[in-house]
């Protein structure tokens, strides 16, 4: 079973980094002012958090079905919902957070190699946030059905999270 | 070396605001308050814990869960600490945990019902820490082999008369709901979706009243 395409439906041209959202609904609600909105959206985001800001770097369908699996590889199921709220390089530059590669902690190798450190203070990420509420930014929300060939293709290549892997042959998967 | 992490391995804080009270040990005095104090510190490791080590940490919660007399008070402590101090993963490693002990979590959801459910105003958006409680209650619970007829009060509850965030909770919940439950209670879980995604009055209820049904259909 071939995996959905995503990414050529979000109309992302190059790589975007993901932040995993808590829940989907974390955008505040539209009828509030922007200033007081971003601020609730940078703090059910972010702040709730000393940082840094775990991002998850990825530029492809491929990218994203492998970083959904490793990361679910904590859950009681790879199937489990995720919810991410995408955002381009550019916009972090522009908002003034700071971003470095760091090695993630899930099992997945080449989920740990797409991980990010985002250092920003609470100004930085208001604004960062009022910029992604202006744009109109989606939360990217994958659901029980949309994996399920994301986790075909982990077991058929022995992805460590899927159980009683016995070593991933998938290309890009070497231990970081 | 000093251990730094990022938050998707080190969510938890310990300077944050006061949380929501919370009932207190009903085990008795200070043993109750001791043992509480323990299943915080197993709470915490489980937020704490890398992804590769969250199942050996969870099964320690789960047996605490399982074996409590009365596991109310660890209940309280479990949803909020991760509602509140969780990071990006608290809820979901909260829905795990209640899923792995559904009937209990489903008793526990009647009572917090009684004391929480008069305090829902149904137009409030607001976000509160009490939304993202339910929200992983009601999902574990969701997902859990609770028997269906004990999830049904506080399931119907929140997605009628929950807050905002309470509802859209209620919404996915049942979608779980009526992916494991019996053909008779999936149709009344579908029936609910339905009504919710034409009637209610909060746009972001409705959208994921339908998000969930798409996906029941899919």
């Amino acid at each position: 079973m071939t995996p959905p395409p995503v990414w050529a439906v979000l109309g992302f041209d190059g790589p975007v980094y993901l932040r995993k959202l808590p829940r989907k609904n974390v955008l505040g609600d539209p009828t509030t002012p922007l200033d007081p909105r971003a601020a609730e959206v940078a703090a059910a985001v972010f702040l709730y958090d000393p940082g840094p800001f775990s991002l998850f770097l990825v530029a492809s369908d491929d990218d994203l079905g492998r970083v959904a699996v490793g990361y679910n590889g904590g859950r009681a199921s790879l199937t489990a919902d995720l919810d991410w709220l995408p955002i381009r390089p550019a916009e972090l530059v522009a908002a003034g957070g700071t971003v470095r590669q760091t090695v993630g902690d899930t099992r997945c190798h080449y989920t740990n190699a797409r991980h990010y450190d985002l250092t920003a203070g609470s100004f930085e990420l208001e604004r960062l946030c009022r910029h992604l509420l202006e744009a109109n930014r989606a939360v990217l929300s994958m659901r029980k059905n949309q994996f399920r060939p994301w986790v075909e293709r982990a077991t058929a290549d022995g992805c460590r999270v899927v159980p009683a892997s016995a070593g991933c042959r998938a290309a890009g998967c070497d231990p970081v | 070396m000093t251990k730094t992490c990022p938050d998707t391995r080190t969510a938890y804080r310990d300077a944050r605001p006061s949380r929501p009270a919370r009932r207190a040990s009903t085990t008795g005095g200070r043993g109750g308050a001791v043992e509480l104090a323990l299943f915080r510190r197993l709470v915490r490791d489980l937020i704490l814990a890398p992804h590769g080590g969250r199942e050996a940490a969870r099964a320690k919660v789960v047996g605490y869960l399982t074996a409590a007399r009365d596991p109310d008070p660890a209940f309280g402590e479990l949803l909020f600490e991760c509602a509140d101090r969780g990071g990006p993963d608290g809820l979901d490693l909260a829905t795990d945990v209640v899923a792995r002990v559904g009937p209990a979590a489903a008793r526990y959801a009647r009572r917090l019902l009684t004391t929480d459910g008069p305090k829902w105003k149904p137009a409030d958006r607001r976000r509160r820490v009490t939304d993202n409680v339910w929200y992983a209650l009601l999902r574990g619970m969701g997902q859990s082999a609770a028997e269906p007829v004990d999830q049904l009060v506080p399931l119907l509850s929140a997605a009628f008369g929950g807050t905002v965030g309470i509802r859209e909770a209620a919404a996915h919940a049942l979608g779980d709901f009526a992916d494991r439950g019996r053909t008779d209670f999936r149709l009344a879980a579908r029936s609910v979706l339905e009504q919710m995604a034409k009637t209610d009055a909060a746009a972001t209820v409705r959208e994921s009243a339908a998000e969930v049904l798409h996906g029941l259909e899919g």
